[in-house]
């Protein structure tokens, strides 16, 4: 086991809103060690993009605040509370972020080549000439055709595919050594995200970095991911190895998400889904927050439970029932 | 690029003629005849039929549209009544002193405008985005030739008799009477103070516009995925606001361009009449009183030209932000 890269500890980013305090991530805790690709999964509203968003300072704060005792460590740096000027030195260089939606995370003004050689300019000081010829390269390395002609066209001249291939080569040009990619294939062609998906694979295999991977999409972690942290209303409810997360979930959530996906061995089988929708983070239920949709809620539930380690590195799980 | 402008330019030439068409019908089916203002009482009816040919006015108006628009064609405007001198010579000589104007409070109002609004979106729901709304929806309310009134009371009349300021600017005219008289860098301060508030007067109205329009499009693109963008590449917040906030900003605020020419036109026209300035505004509005025909079709002509051109450049100007539009 290598050592973390990143740790989370009882993160909690609250919002501030007129309708009263939005928890969105409520006491999470996790690590990403050097080299691995950690999943975080779980529902629209889960908290899984506040956490990476909090990681990078990029919140608006206010109306978004991080609470006090909640700490993020970065190669052994306190990255709360971090003077400006060094969290953006941080930011691009030794972590870097791809968003989800590659068709409005490019700037629809510059140039793909402007876009990439400023990022090498701020951070790698490198000149105008120099930017350039490394942005060809990185635009080759992500497996854009015809790189040469490419740096010099917008964003709205490329397919989703290329665009979010363009995001990966800006966040790779400084080599950083943690890379948050937030649902970097949602918004893509099933192809398209096996070869995206492909690209990031061989690209950390290739440079080394470790990836947070944020997805809701339990068939990419099962191809890309090391290790899984299962989130729900704000917390961790799950860890675990993806192994053991897809052979023996022990939370009921996580079982409920194993279930709701086709599967090949039953074809024409109705799938099950998970009843209800995800409570809003102003009013999270008391108790587990999860019970109100759980098949297997009964007395012990209306008492907030504790993440329990389980056996095994790195398991546990927020259910009374899965405690050994 | 150059295809786009091209384009654009041919696009324009049937519009030009449309509005050229209109312009004759319109000065040459209203009641009156130039010929009235130059009758005496008691003249003989023979005579002012006489008058009336010798002006053209005796032949129907399809013949002389015809004849009015191969005139133009080839650069002739005919011969104004009231000038009793060639209508392009009349043009020639206040076309441009009405271009200085506009041009002067046209830039004046985009800067300041675009200065103004960036200034309250980054520094949304402060004391000074607020005080700022309110002077500016003060200004956007007022009619610029009741502003031209209180500058004249305030910057010129006041601050020069009452409150003994050291500057005060004059209120009529191009130049002061020593104009003639003055060095070289004299003559252009003359010509400064003379132009600083007809152009407020202008300019003060658009300003309070573009910098509302400029505050919600830019609160409008900093909310955007490519802002956050930005930020997680680690640039300075200087960077993201003036380089990848801003540019997209503009994108809507070039409408204003098209759009605020002809108010600015129709505005010259007022404060040309309020500071004595020799301008086309001044000089149509006073041939409309004098039936002065010719003047009045070549003056609205004109002005349609110019705001043909202005459109134009808002169109190119869109070219040159949006990289989008270029490539269509």
């Amino acid at each position: 086991m290598s050592a973390p890269i990143l740790s989370v500890r009882d993160l909690r980013t609250w919002f501030y809103t007129d309708q009263g305090v939005a928890k969105a991530v409520d006491g999470v805790s996790f690590e990403v060690r050097l080299g691995e690709t950690l999943g975080i999964v779980g529902e629209s509203g889960c908290g899984k993009t506040v956490t990476s968003l909090s990681i990078l300072g990029l919140l608006p704060q206010p109306p978004a605040r991080i609470e006090e005792g909640s700490s993020i460590r970065f190669g052994g740096e306190e990255l709360i509370g971090l003077e400006a000027n060094k969290m953006r030195a941080l930011r691009g260089n030794e972590i870097s972020m791809i968003f989800q939606e590659p068709m409005s995370s490019l700037n629809p003004v510059y140039s793909v080549g402007n876009q990439i050689a400023e990022v090498l300019r701020l951070h790698r000081g490198m000149n105008k000439k120099q930017a350039r010829a490394e942005a060809i390269r990185l635009l080759a390395e992500v497996g854009i055709p015809d790189p040469d002609r490419r740096v010099d066209e917008y964003p709205h001249q490329l397919s989703g595919g290329m665009r979010q291939r363009v995001m990966i080569a800006m966040a790779l040009s400084c080599e950083p050594k943690l890379l948050i990619a937030d649902e970097p294939t949602t918004a893509l062609d099933v192809t398209i995200q096996a070869q995206i998906l492909e690209l990031l694979a061989d690209l950390r295999g290739r440079h080394g970095m470790a990836v947070l991977l944020i997805t809701h999409d339990l068939g990419v972690v099962a191809e890309v991911c090391d290790r899984v942290v299962v989130m729900y209303a704000g917390q961790v409810v799950e860890t675990g190895t993806v192994y053991e997360i897809f052979a023996d979930p022990k939370h009921p959530y996580t079982r409920g998400l194993l279930d709701s996906l086709p599967s090949i061995d039953n074809p024409g089988q109705r799938l099950t889904s998970i009843p209800g929708t995800v409570p809003t983070p102003t009013h999270w239920p008391a108790g587990c927050r999860f019970q109100e949709r759980c098949a297997q809620a009964g007395d012990g539930c209306e008492v907030a439970q504790d993440l329990v380690a389980l056996d095994g590195a790195d398991r546990s799980a927020r259910c009374w029932r899965s405690r050994p | 690029m150059t295809k786009y402008i091209l384009w654009r330019l041919a696009g324009s030439v049937p519009l030009v003629l449309g509005i050229a068409t209109i312009i004759f019908f319109l000065v040459n089916l209203a009641p009156g005849d130039p010929t009235l203002l130059l009758l005496s009482p008691g003249m003989n009816q023979e005579v002012v039929e006489q008058m009336r040919a010798n002006f053209g006015l005796d032949q129907p108006v399809y013949i002389r549209y015809v004849k009015w628009l191969g005139a133009m064609l080839t650069g002739d405007f005919g011969y104004s009544f009231s000038h009793s001198r060639p209508v392009l010579e009349v043009i020639k000589g206040v076309l441009p002193n009405t271009l200085i104007l506009s041009a002067f409070a046209l830039v004046i109002a985009f800067v300041t405008g675009i200065v103004l609004g960036t200034i309250q979106a980054v520094r949304q729901y402060s004391l000074m985005d607020s005080t700022m709304s309110v002077v500016l929806l003060f200004f956007y309310s007022m009619p610029s030739f009741w502003l031209a009134l209180m500058l004249i009371l305030s910057l010129s009349l006041y601050a020069r008799n009452v409150w003994d300021w050291p500057i005060w600017f004059p209120a009529s005219g191009m130049t002061g009477v020593d104009h003639e008289f003055l060095s070289f860098a004299g003559r252009i301060q003359d010509r400064v103070m003379h132009l600083v508030l007809p152009t407020l007067s202008l300019s003060l109205v658009l300003t309070a516009g573009i910098a509302r329009y400029m505050r919600a499009s830019m609160l409008e693109v900093v909310r955007q995925d490519f802002v956050r963008t930005a930020h997680a590449k680690g640039l300075p917040e200087r960077v993201v606001v003036f380089k990848h906030a801003l540019r997209n900003a503009l994108i809507p605020i070039i409408t204003l361009v098209g759009l605020y020419i002809p108010v600015l036109f129709s505005g010259t026209v007022f404060i040309e009449m309020i500071f004595a300035w020799p301008g086309m505004g001044r000089t149509l509005f006073d041939a409309i009183f004098q039936r002065d025909y010719p003047v009045v079709m070549a003056g609205t002509f004109f002005f349609a030209l110019m705001v043909v051109t202005a459109n134009l450049v808002a169109d190119v100007l869109y070219a040159v932000v949006d990289p989008r539009i270029r490539y269509e």
